[in-house]
């Protein structure tokens, strides 16, 4: 609890206000006290209106006085620590072939633990959604077993109330937002006072507020993802998995949403795992516990393996051209691939460290770099 | 979210905004708006009826009135299903208790019972303007006082005495008619031929004997064999089939309407010349009463020179119209009573179930599974059609056809408990056995009095169906069909809807 106090204060301190506004309704909500709930969410509303809407600006002292008084409601709190991680769904050689077509998901084994986010990436139709469909419920496998620990003798109705799962196009809803969302949470027996304190809970986490009286004409598709996410999240499911959750957020849309899925992943109040398929891989990777790697429907690999990789890759963006990349180093120590975007450097000899200091000494000016040598970037 | 709906009232606002944080089952069915716009409606449209000009003897405007009340059920029917559909308890994979399916089908049916109800608003309150205008025992009195008036200053030209008719009774009627009847045939003219007495009687067996007697207004037994028969003329000149259905008046039982022989006893048998001039403004009074000529202009074609008596006094006193309008008064007083009401309460009741049905189906399947279940019936009404008729099948082999239905789709909704993925014939197969599951008793009962009377003619002496019985036992299966559809909504139904639903695709 303390760490999480002190990690609000230096965001706050640094003018990090929306990361702290977030961190602290997650905070409140995890205190369990809906009278701080509600003052978080009081407080968290006057962010758009008293906080600079700049990066950087000095929020307005009755804005940080205000914060404070939270703060200290907080400290107030035990310490209270994440649970040890609780298996969510285990999955032995599930294996799925569609009658129609040719593909076919080869047996894939993994796990979902409470807490957790994993990751799953690959190239378009090679099974992802088809993994992500058959562990949700959504679609029968073949072979192979599912297992969800969290029920006892689970039926499909109790499974997909355990398991939520967003499709990468969203099936279109009705009515205004707010609705929508106090359908969900009272559906999932959230009723009364508690459906409204969430409602606006949820609102004010995923910052949807000003949008809450729209309805799905008036939304971009990104804010209907983040809608989507508001309402299932309200159905408190025990497992989310998202396909291509990323697929129409802007870049900032796409940190955000990432480090929200990761920090209410970890709730201490209702901690969940969280299973999404994404192309965007090294946002995928910063977040994950662990990423698994699909190629026409096997499992290549997973960012879980502990065997240190035979070879470093990393890639680069430069002005220099593949010549004067090969010149820096000796025949044999490096192969160069160029994509006609950037350069994909691989070396069994020498680490990535080396590799960068030994182009930068080489005066190779480098606008990007990234080192791939544990990415699934590099199954690419 | 109610800000954007200024028709709404605050009260209702709030009300619809606890549902919806409390009972999403209930708020999402929308019945608490049905009920405050359709009764609003209904309200408003009973007050127009009500003041609107409208006069009971004229000829009844209610199909006009029908046709635009369906129109207005058809939009308020869209309107309520386009809320509806924007919701989905069902599809969640939410909390939803084993009830909630019972519940939601009840509110289906309010809502869409309340919208049913528009048609028959107007004709509801045209029926209570027009007892409120007359009572049933005015119009009895009326009538009889009007038969009896023109009797009394028509007597020179009405038949003084009973028609007769002498019968001889027989075991059993012969092949031809060997004794003259009413239709014999002509003969030529005969000049020089002499008049022969010849008995003048009609043959009849036994058995039509007892039906010849209460037949007619009165007998004479001459012996054992021959009676003879009295019937009087018509001396009803104004009179409605309808008025015979007035007998009970709250808790009084009403007098009838004279027949021909009442008038007959009453006036002519034992005439007394009445004051003519009063019984004559006493009469023109009570016609004017009945008399509405200016809006209901008269249709009757004929030529004084082919009119005969009776014709004739109808002619003279205008009695066309004034019988068409007590006809117009009696048919809506009558419009919901007994069986006439009885009727509507039934036919509201089936288009506000198969309604019902219809949308709770919709919400409960895929859209794909409730077409194709539609189609399914369709195709299946089509071949069994063929079939009965070209096998030329009797009525009692169309309802087993029906129940074998039935316990087909229940045997074909059982493997949604086996299958492992979400099939669509088990899908069609709950649909529509949640469809016809209703009928099942009423197929029962139809089916056992239809075989009844099929066996009954094979047979010289079949026993009596008691038809009181049938009736009130296909009464009772209607009921009973209703119980069992609700029993099973809140067992099997929901048990087989929710299992078949999150079972996972193909």
């Amino acid at each position: 609890m303390h760490e999480r106090i002190e990690e609000i204060q230096s965001s706050l301190s640094h003018r990090d206000y929306s990361l702290a506004k977030r961190r602290m309704l997650d905070l409140s909500l995890d205190t369990g006290d809906t009278s701080l709930l509600k003052e978080a969410i009081r407080w968290s509303k006057t962010y758009h209106t008293q906080a600079g809407t700049g990066t950087g600006e000095e929020a307005p002292e009755a804005f940080r006085q205000a914060a404070e008084g939270l703060l200290n409601g907080l400290r107030n709190y035990p310490q209270t620590g994440n649970a040890a991680p609780q298996p969510l769904l285990i999955a032995n050689d599930i294996s799925k072939k569609y009658s129609k077509g040719n593909f076919s998901l080869k047996p894939i084994s993994l796990q979902v633990t409470t807490g957790s986010v994993g990751g799953v990436v690959g190239e378009n139709g090679n099974g992802k959604t088809t993994l992500l469909r058959c562990l949700a419920g959504q679609l029968a496998h073949d072979t192979g077993t599912i297992q969800f620990s969290g029920l006892r003798q689970p039926d499909d109705y109790q499974v997909k109330n355990h398991v939520a799962f967003i499709p990468q196009r969203i099936p279109r809803w009705y009515g205004f937002l707010q609705d929508n969302l106090h359908f969900s949470a009272a559906l999932s027996g959230v009723r009364g006072e508690e459906n409204s304190l969430m409602v606006s809970f949820m609102l004010e986490r995923l910052n949807l507020s000003q949008y809450a009286h729209l309805t799905w004409n008036q939304l971009s598709s990104g804010y209907r993802t983040r809608f989507e996410i508001a309402r299932v999240l309200l159905q408190r499911p025990s497992l989310l998995i998202l396909d291509e959750p990323l697929a129409n957020l802007d870049i900032n849309a796409q940190q955000t949403l990432l480090t929200d899925l990761r920090y209410l992943a970890k709730s201490v109040r209702h901690p969940m795992g969280i299973l999404l398929s994404s192309q965007q891989l090294h946002e995928v990777e910063k977040i994950a516990d662990i990423v698994y790697f699909i190629k026409e429907g096997h499992c290549l690999f997973t960012t879980s393996d502990t065997a240190a990789p035979d070879t470093c890759m990393i890639e680069i963006e430069t002005t220099a051209g593949r010549e004067a990349l090969q010149q820096v180093f000796g025949e044999g120590e490096m192969q160069v691939h160029y994509n006609g975007s950037y350069y994909t450097l691989t070396s069994s000899a020498l680490s990535p460290q080396h590799l960068l200091t030994a182009l930068l000494q080489k005066g190779i000016s480098i606008t990007y770099f990234r080192d791939i040598t544990r990415s699934t970037k590099r199954f690419f | 979210m109610s800000s954007k709906r200024p028709l709404v009232p605050r009260f209702l606002r709030r009300f619809d905004h606890y549902l919806l944080l409390n009972k999403p089952d209930v708020w999402s069915a929308r019945t608490h708006l049905v009920i405050y716009f359709g009764g609003l409606f209904i309200a408003a449209l009973a007050l127009v009826s009500f003041v609107m000009p409208d006069d009971p003897r004229s000829s009844s405007p209610a199909p006009y009135w029908i046709g635009y009340g369906v129109v207005i059920s058809i939009l308020a029917l869209t309107v309520w299903l386009i809320y509806l559909l924007r919701f989905n308890v069902f599809k969640r994979y939410g909390h939803i208790t084993p009830l909630s399916r019972l519940t939601t089908f009840i509110l289906y049916f309010i809502a869409v019972g309340i919208i049913a109800l528009i048609p028959m608003v107007m004709p509801y309150v045209e029926s209570v303007r027009a007892n409120k205008a007359y009572s049933d025992l005015e119009i009895i009195n009326d009538v009889n006082s009007i038969n009896t008036k023109i009797c009394q200053l028509e007597y020179d030209s009405l038949p003084h005495k009973l028609r007769t008719d002498t019968i001889l009774v027989v075991n059993q009627l012969p092949q031809h008619r060997s004794l003259p009847d009413e239709d014999e045939e002509e003969v030529e003219y005969d000049a020089g031929a002499t008049y022969k007495a010849r008995p003048r009687y009609r043959l009849v067996d036994t058995a039509s004997l007892p039906g010849r007697i209460t037949g007619a207004d009165s007998s004479i037994r001459l012996n054992d064999s021959m009676y003879v028969l009295y019937a009087s003329y018509d001396y009803t000149f104004v009179s409605s089939y309808q008025t015979s259905s007035f007998y009970m008046e709250g808790h009084r039982v009403l007098p009838e309407v004279y027949s021909n022989y009442d008038l007959y006893k009453k006036v002519i048998r034992d005439f007394d010349h009445p004051n003519r001039r009063a019984v004559r403004n006493e009469l023109y009074k009570l016609l004017d009463k009945y008399n509405l000529e200016a809006t209901t202009p008269g249709w009757y074609e004929y030529d004084e020179q082919d009119l005969n008596g009776a014709e004739q006094i109808s002619q003279k006193y205008n009695l066309y119209t004034i019988n068409r309008n007590i006809d117009n008064v009696s048919s809506r007083k009558l419009r919901w009573r007994d069986e006439n009401g009885a009727f509507i309460i039934r036919l509201w009741y089936y288009i506000t179930l198969g309604i019902t049905l219809l949308v709770f189906v919709y919400r409960h399947s895929t859209r794909k599974t409730f077409f194709l279940s539609l189609l399914t019936a369709v195709i299946l009404s089509i071949l069994t059609s063929l079939f009965a008729a070209y096998f030329n099948q009797r009525e009692s082999s169309m309802y087993v056809w029906l129940m074998a239905y039935i316990a087909l789709f229940f045997g074909i909704s059982l493997f949604a408990f086996r299958n492992k993925v979400r099939s669509g014939v088990a899908g069609i197969g709950i649909n529509l056995f949640v469809l016809l599951v209703a009928s099942l008793p009423l197929c029962m009962v139809s089916y056992y009095y239809s075989r009844l009377e099929e066996k009954n003619r094979n047979l010289i002496n079949p026993p009596p169906i008691d038809y009181a019985w049938k009736y009130q036992l296909l009464w009772y299966a209607e009921l009973a069909g209703s119980l069992l559809l609700l029993i099973l909504l809140a067992t099997y139904i929901q048990r087989v809807y929710r299992k078949w639903y999150a079972l996972p695709e193909e």
